[in-house]
């Protein structure tokens, strides 16, 4: 071009410097060579030279920039009083409507944040600013919008969940959910789920910050006309999911919501994909209300099943049939709107695979290759939509299926047995299965519930229990009447909406790890005294039949109680004491910090709380060590099981500590004469490892103490749901032997030190009032906390003002806005003075 | 060797320059830094005096482009004053053949005549091979320069004619109406003090005329000036827009300019926001499109004097804006994008490009007149001109990277689809023709001009279409294409 240019001008330079008009425009035209002359490159154009007059000054950006990026720099210094401001901008909304109805003008008609281009969310604790750039979706949960990060420069999605507490709570216990991932699963491991990175409450609505994801599976199918992909792809697909749901399932979650829209090929990476939305899932044991909307699709097939499957075939179906979805739509194939098929039912599975066109201009070879690998996807599909849940494979068989490895398929894939498999993965990891799953909702919603009550006895049975046996004694504890206290809040909360599961608030995202070690903390000091064994075991099947220990608390106290109510109601029928109820300082707890943070504290309080109306904290505590008893009695092994669980619930994942139980539960119920449960149950248990350090005298004085203590009770399986604290170990060495509570002391100090810096915060005062407080409290046990004060320090207790604090101006907001009645409980400010008064 | 320097005495002017050759650089073979010594051509003799900025210091400063080339520096005598370096350029010709080592200096002015000129004659060590070509190249150097004298008469040569203002010029338009090129001129001042000026330039005598009756006061520097794109044929009075805190319509007539009206969309008395540009729709000449930093683009309908619409066209500010038909015009923001709108369908834009990176804004947009598929804009601090094509987003069709410091205009051809001109802050002008395939090593421009300073402003004028306007400190030229 330059050479054209070069001859042009040397032809036409001489001549054109007369001046003559370049004649009008054509198609030919050319600049002339005149005042322009023809470039070269090695032609000395100063490029320093102007700019050497600018050196000493500060280098003044050219007029354009001057009068565009610093216009109203360039004004102002023209004229000092040049006004000009950024929010006076017309706002470019981006929620509809965009109309300010709620919540102070902040929320549309729907609860949603009105949000517009530049919004900025702020996360009040970090100060961490996200600007508003784009909306991404919009859902029944709220919005996700893409945010920008000014300090890394990096996008993200926010999921801004809608001001009622409903969705709070469901979404909370998303939160829950990914954090506890997060912390128990390494990155590789979770490198097909979504990122959680942030979480935080901005104008009452919990925002969740996610990485930033590509496009959705159903968008890319949609994009292929639902011609579905090539094998190669679906398989690599197929392998990811398939990884994603081995952790997971490892975790004890049930994601229930696993659909193409839910799965996400991340931006980066062409090819790889990630699981979201976790704002339906919930954890296997406790069933979600949502879950409900699961039901509608696969549960109707399985109603006639035999009931003490049915967790187990919930579990398996949720997870198959996720399977199963997320495949088909990947494929040509079947599928409701994933596929071009009309009427599904007339269409077979093999059909749609093997008679799919294939590729034009396909080599003989080719085809047969093509012919066998359809053979293989149809095998892997069979074995994914198994009806029979025993027969069904799990994520991890189905990973090792042939067509996933890529091995020859000679003959029908029989996997091998899973736990083999499962020990494989994690060593620690104790059941994959959780037999133990998703009672609650059965037990509270379905009809059915007797039978499955007594499957799952956790919660039905509970209730039970408490109303029949235990009536009596409820009033008279303390404790109990906090927690009604909770519950009956809750349900005055529930009102509002939906309730959620047990579950989220259980998780709630911060406070699980201060609960867990609180909790377990909290328990084995107070508690040990017999007689208080009883009453403590209703009052956790009074708080809803979820595990009544810390972790209930950071529930009720993070999540809105709406959650709760249907349990609630029945508690408060049952059990409660009208008169601790109103009197209870513990309330403020309840309304507490919705991300839980404060949760831990909460709990604290309302056990110091509780203790304060009477002698009865005590009562209350103890009863956690008898569970403990009678769930070791049903596991027997199962203790050093616990004790690593407490480790990595320490570090935040409730799950593992989860699984246990469930273990020990179903164990229990084995015990418990309840045969259904006890052959799905045996052979998790089987696969139990126990560590050879942690099988110490600990267990087998537990052991003894269990079988010292026959109390049915103790062995109830619900009593497993209390379980969940590792505390329960220590609670009942105490009282039998000393080594065992140092033993066990000497574990939770680990705890304490690998769980997260939140609680370094603990305050040494906190834990002395504790202590305290314990002392002027406990009538029984003196022994037990002396020798327990000590290491009370490493369990890191939650500086309980501050926390306090937090909790109670959280809920106030909370309450305020939402218009709620609530607002006028003064929680935080009773439970601190009962606090004082204590100690 | 040692450094040759030669003085140079300019006739008339009291100055004296120094003129040093590191003739360390000149072991042959060596080229000359001028046009027509490379591509294995043939040395010719000098012809005319290529304008080139020489490496000007006040001190032996030379910088070495060419391992061949020589190093050619200009001094000024320290003791004379009212001589800047950024005043002058240094021609520089070779001279004769290969064996003819020497050069002729030409000193030319910033306005492109030249104000002097001598011959040096570089003395080798082989002295005595080449002694008698060397006196015989010294006096066909002689001869050449008194004929470059002689070719370049006191009114300079015919294709740049300058206009010395008494202050800085950003705003620049040329009118669409009168039979010579006449520009509005806005000043950028930073005081409220600022003034639009009419300036028309005398085809025959080549002399700009100001009349000083012809300018209006405009407080703030006025970010862009333009005149009505149709002018009713045989009107002498014509519409002239400008824009600043608000747009401005003005009646320039012979001898006065009258403001017609203040289009003003302001809904506060207090503050306000800038207009940071406007385009004047040339199919549908009542509609304006002005762009502002409150991230709005607002249409105007200016023989209603009202708004037509007003949009939300990015996310942040908006700094140009650039009419592609009746009802679509295109927009560039400081959020990196250029979104095209469709009056017809407010509800969505198309974003034809983002900057590479994230929010580096985009300052100016041109959209190509004669092929609307293409449009240019510039990036803030960026020596590139990106062109795009509008059926392919997001991909550039050419990104133009010649010039050595930010580009600060670019323009289209009013009479050709593949031309356009830019200009920037390492004051040079090049005029490009899109190839029809983008070369991987990018694209030259096929013409190039050296201004002696930044050039802020650049427009081509559509009803004179050889002339270009470029504006530099307090100078604007035009310069014949």
């Amino acid at each position: 071009m330059e050479e054209d240019g070069g001859s042009k001008d040397d032809g036409s330079g001489g001549g054109q410097s007369g001046g003559a008009h370049a004649s009008a425009a054509s198609s030919a035209w050319t600049p002339l060579i005149s005042a322009f002359r023809s470039y070269e490159v090695s032609r000395i154009y100063s490029t320093s030279s102007f700019k050497s007059r600018n050196i000493g000054a500060t280098v003044r950006r050219p007029f354009v920039a001057r009068l565009t990026k610093e216009i109203a720099e360039t004004f102002q210094i023209c004229n000092p009083d040049f006004k000009f401001s950024e929010i006076l901008n017309p706002k470019r909304f981006l929620t509809n409507p965009s109309a300010g109805v709620l919540n102070d003008g902040f929320d549309n008609e729907d609860n949603d944040l009105i949000l517009y281009v530049n919004y900025i969310l702020i996360n009040a604790g970090s100060k961490q600013r996200y600007i508003v750039k784009d909306l991404l979706g919009q859902g029944t949960f709220g919005q996700v919008a893409k945010c920008w990060v000014p300090e890394t420069d990096n996008y993200v999605a926010v999921k801004i969940i809608k001001n009622q507490p409903a969705y709070y709570q469901q979404a909370l216990a998303e939160v829950s959910i990914l954090s506890m991932l997060n912390k128990k699963f390494n990155t590789d491991e979770l490198r097909h789920i979504v990122r959680i990175l942030d979480y935080f409450v901005y104008q009452h609505h919990l925002c969740i910050s996610f990485e930033l994801l590509g496009a959705n599976l159903y968008e890319l199918i949609k994009m292929n006309q639902f011609r579905g992909f090539p094998l190669n792809i679906v398989r690599r697909f197929s392998m990811q999911i398939l990884h994603a749901l081995v952790v997971i399932k490892d975790a004890g979650i049930i994601h229930c919501d696993l659909k193409p829209e839910n799965i996400l090929v991340a931006s980066s990476a062409g090819s790889d994909i990630k699981v979201i939305d976790f704002g339906s899932a919930c954890l296997e044991g406790r069933t979600v209300y949502s879950y409900i909307q699961f039901f509608k699709q696969v549960g109707g097939i399985y109603r006639l099943e035999d009931e003490v499957y049915k967790d187990v075939i919930r579990v398996y179906c949720a997870l198959t049939a996720e399977e199963y979805e997320a495949k088909e739509c990947k494929k040509p194939v079947i599928g409701k709107r994933y596929f071009n098929y009309v009427n599904l039912e007339d269409v077979k599975l093999e059909d749609v695979i093997e008679k799919y066109p294939y590729r034009k201009n396909l080599a003989e070879e080719e085809v047969t290759k093509e012919t066998l690998e359809r053979l293989k996807l149809v095998d892997f599909l069979r074995g994914l939509v198994e009806f029979d849940p025993a027969k069904r494979w799990s994520p991890l068989q189905a990973s090792r299926h042939p067509f996933i490895t890529g091995e020859a398929l000679t003959c029908p894939y029989n996997p091998p047995p899973e736990t083999q498999q499962i020990r494989a993965i994690q060593s620690i990891t104790v059941d994959h299965h959780n037999p133990g799953g998703g009672h609650w909702l059965a037990a509270g919603l379905s009809p059915q519930v007797q039978n499955v009550n007594r499957c799952f006895g956790q919660n039905s049975p509970q209730f039970q229990m408490v109303s029949l046996t235990h009536g009596g004694s409820y009033g008279s504890m303390g404790s109990h009447g906090s927690y009604i206290d909770n519950f009956g809040i809750g349900s005055s909360y529930g009102s509002y909406g939906d309730a959620n599961s047990n579950m989220q608030t259980y998780f709630s995202p911060v406070g699980p790890y201060g609960m867990n070690v609180q909790a377990q903390v909290g328990v084995p000091v107070i508690g040990t005294s017999p007689d208080t064994r009883r009453r403590p075991q209703r009052c956790h099947g009074s708080l809803f039949g979820v595990p009544p220990t810390g972790n209930l608390g950071p529930m009720s106290v993070g999540a809105s109680p709406s959650q709760f109510t249907p349990p609630c109601s029945q508690i408060q029928i049952t059990t409660v004491s009208p008169g601790k109820y109103g009197s209870s300082p513990a309330r403020g707890s309840l309304h507490g910090s919705p991300l839980g943070k404060a949760t831990a504290v909460a709990q604290f309080n309302r056990r110091r709380a509780s203790g304060n109306p009477g002698s009865s904290t005590m009562q209350f505590h103890e009863s956690a060590p008898q569970h403990w008893q009678g769930y070791h009695e049903g596991t027997g092994s199962s203790q050093p099981d616990t004790y690593s669980h407490v480790q990595f619930s320490s570090r935040g994942s409730y799950p593992s500590s989860t699984h246990s139980y469930w273990r020990q539960q179903m164990s229990a119920g084995r015990g418990s004469g309840q045969p259904m449960n006890s052959h799905i149950a045996h052979p998790i248990h089987s696969t139990v490892i126990s560590p050879p350090s942690h099988s110490t005298a600990a267990s087998g004085d537990k052991h003894e103490s269990s079988s010292l203590l026959p109390d049915p009770a103790d062995w109830d399986p619900n009593y497993r749901t209390d379980g969940q604290f590792q505390t329960y170990p220590l609670d009942e060495s105490i009282p039998h032997l000393a080594n065992d509570l140092h033993t066990g002391f000497n574990r939770l100090p680990n705890v304490a030190q690998n769980s997260p810096s939140r609680f370094s915060l603990q305050s040494q005062q906190s834990i002395n009032r504790y202590n305290n407080y314990v002392q002027s409290t406990a009538m029984h046990g003196l022994r037990t906390h002396q020798k327990i004060q000590p290491s009370r320090s490493n369990y890191n207790m939650v500086d309980s003002h501050s926390a306090t604090n937090n909790m109670f101006n959280n809920s106030m907001q909370w309450g305020q806005r939402a218009g709620h009645p609530i607002i006028t409980l003064q929680p935080s400010s009773h439970a601190r003075k009962d606090y004082g008064s204590i100690s | 060797m040692v450094n040759q320097a030669v003085d140079l005495t300019i006739d008339g002017h009291d100055r004296s320059f120094r003129v040093w050759v590191d003739a360390q650089a000149l072991a042959p073979p060596f080229h000359w830094p001028v046009v027509g010594r490379h591509h294995g051509r043939q040395s010719r003799p000098a012809r005319g005096i290529e304008p080139a900025r020489a490496v000007a210091g006040r001190g032996q400063s030379g910088n070495r482009r060419r391992q061949s080339s020589p190093n050619v520096g200009v001094m000024s005598d320290p003791e004379l004053e009212g001589v800047t370096e950024d005043t002058m350029n240094l021609g520089i010709s070779e001279i004769g053949s290969e064996d003819a080592k020497g050069f002729c200096c030409s000193m030319i002015s910033e306005v492109g005549c030249l104000v002097g000129c001598c011959v040096a004659v570089l003395e080798l060590e082989e002295e005595a091979e080449i002694d008698s070509s060397a006196s015989s190249a010294k006096k066909q150097m002689e001869n050449l320069a008194a004929h470059d004298s002689t070719l370049n008469p006191k009114p300079k040569n015919h294709h740049t004619y300058t206009f010395d203002s008494p202050h800085p010029i950003y705003a620049m338009a040329f009118s669409t109406t009168s039979p010579s090129p006449c520009l509005a001129l806005g000043s950028f001042i930073e005081e409220l003090n600022n003034r639009v000026d009419i300036v028309s330039f005398d085809e025959e005598t080549f002399t700009f005329r100001s009349d000083p009756k012809l300018f209006f006061e405009h407080q703030y520097p006025p970010t862009k000036l333009m005149f009505h794109p149709k002018p009713l044929p045989g009107q002498t009075q014509s519409l002239l827009a400008s824009s600043g805190e608000f747009l401005r319509l003005w009646r320039v007539k012979e001898s006065a300019v009258e403001l017609c009206s203040v289009l003003n969309n302001s809904k506060s008395a207090e503050f306000s926001s800038p207009l940071t540009s406007f385009d004047w729709n040339q199919a549908e000449p009542r509609r304006i499109g002005t762009s502002s930093i409150d991230t709005t683009c607002t249409v105007w309908d200016i023989e209603r004097g009202v708004v037509e619409t007003q949009l939300i066209a990015h996310d942040k500010e908006v700094y140009d804006i650039a009419w592609g038909g009746a009802a679509v015009f295109a927009s560039v923001s400081a959020d990196g994008s250029v979104r095209i709108f469709d009056l017809r369908d407010k509800e969505h834009s198309a974003i034809v490009y983002e900057s590479p990176r994230p929010d580096t804004p985009l300052l100016r947009l041109a959209w190509n007149k004669m092929d609307v598929r293409y449009m240019a804009t510039i990036l803030m601090d960026s020596n590139q001109v990106v062109v795009l094509d509008i059926r392919s987003p997001a991909v550039p069709v050419a990104e133009l990277q010649r010039h050595r410091a930010s580009v600060n205009a670019v323009a289209w051809a009013p009479q050709s689809a593949r031309h356009l001109c830019s200009a920037g802050d390492d004051g040079q002008a090049f005029i490009w023709e899109m190839p029809t395939t983008v070369p991987p090593e990018g694209v030259d421009p096929v013409l190039a001009y050296q201004a002696g300073a930044e050039i802020n402003q650049m427009q081509w004028s559509a009803a004179h279409r050889d002339w270009i306007g470029i504006a530099f400190s307090n100078k604007v030229q035009l310069l014949r294409v």
